[in-house]
């Protein structure tokens, strides 16, 4: 498989959820697409003040004073790789939010997120919006309503495959 | 409003806050029962959204969903006080702006609800519901941040604490 994204998590408070079952996930589901997820790294973050991390709208590249401060971790990532935030909630509460400063791609996973949270984040650092569509990865509709195994689209993929973050070779 | 239909609303990886904050009071009794829910997400973000429509009943729910066992849900309602604190007319702005629930419903309520959160066991909870406090709030709960800046067990809180109410004040 010669496409792939690589993360790298960094940990503040565990999910729900465990991180090896949303990466599982999120491989079944990038995998059937023709990507493939690696993991360049795990580290674990002392930060008591962003565990509960303020995150405003989340809403496209804009981000608050802690997100900012967040993300300046990137704990030796590399420009293309996506670092991803566990932390205990956000506030307000989402299960995840991808809105990153200029330069520090990544998101936010939180505590309550879902199976298919860190994927559908992922999808979103790579460009993808929401749609309408519960048997799909990027579903608006909360991916708690997921029926089965959700999919990329080759439209998604091809979308996808214009971010610097979608690796070839 | 069915209780199935506003959890589908609350469903959404990243819920648009203003948007649900629109439901109105004929959502609190869902959002109340969503709030005490076995879903931590549901939970979460239905004892948010309870903060952003404000109220009598909508406090009693957030008074309801702070005795929850579940951290991530006392923190969103400890987040969700920053919606009670301020007089404030007009609609919520959900990432950060206040509201006039605090005008809508008896101050001793909400005043409890903020004692409450501050002696929460979680200090994660007792930091959010600390930062989310306003200056009227936050002037009726001396004893409580006094307590906390003196003799909480949580160096970063005790700091907050100082921030809020300084010593010398």
């Amino acid at each position: 498989m010669a496409r792939k994204v690589r993360l790298r998590f960094v940990v503040l408070a565990e999910p729900r959820i465990s991180r090896t079952q949303m990466l599982d996930d999120m491989r079944a589901v990038y995998g059937t697409a023709g990507i493939a997820v690696e993991v360049v790294g795990e580290s674990s973050m002392t930060a008591p003040l962003l565990e509960d991390l303020e995150a405003g709208k989340c809403s496209g590249k804009i981000t608050t004073s802690e997100q900012d401060e967040l993300f300046a971790e990137r704990a030796g990532a590399g420009a293309t790789e996506l670092v991803i935030y566990f932390v205990r909630t956000t506030i307000p509460p989402y299960n995840g939010c991808a809105a990153h400063p200029p330069n520090a791609p990544g998101a936010v996973v939180a505590a309550i997120a879902s199976q298919w949270t860190l994927g559908h984040e992922v999808g979103h650092v790579l460009g993808l919006g929401h749609v309408d569509d519960n048997t799909r990865l990027m579903t608006g509709n909360g991916t708690s309503e997921i029926v089965g195994v959700p999919a990329l689209t080759p439209e998604e993929v091809e979308l996808a495959s214009r971010s610097p973050f979608f690796l070839e070779g | 409003m069915e209780k199935s239909t506003v959890a589908k609303l609350l469903a959404a990886e990243e819920p648009d806050y203003d948007k649900l904050a629109g439901m109105g009071a004929e959502a609190i009794e869902p959002l109340r029962a969503l709030a005490r829910s076995d879903d931590p997400a549901a939970a979460s973000k239905a004892a948010y959204v309870l903060s952003l429509i404000g109220g009598d009943d909508a406090i009693d729910g957030l008074s309801d969903a702070a005795s929850s066992d579940v951290p991530e849900v006392r923190a969103a309602v400890a987040a969700g006080v920053r919606n009670l604190t301020t007089a404030t007319a007009g609609h919520a702005d959900a990432a950060g702006g206040r509201r006039k629930a605090l005008a809508e419903a008896p101050a001793d309520k909400v005043e409890r609800l903020v004692a409450k959160l501050l002696a929460d066991p979680d200090p994660g909870v007792r930091r959010v519901a600390l930062k989310s406090l306003d200056a009227d709030i936050a002037a009726a709960m001396k004893h409580e941040i006094s307590e906390l800046r003196d003799n909480d067990e949580d160096e970063t809180l005790r700091k907050i604490a100082e921030d809020v109410l300084p010593r010398d004040a």
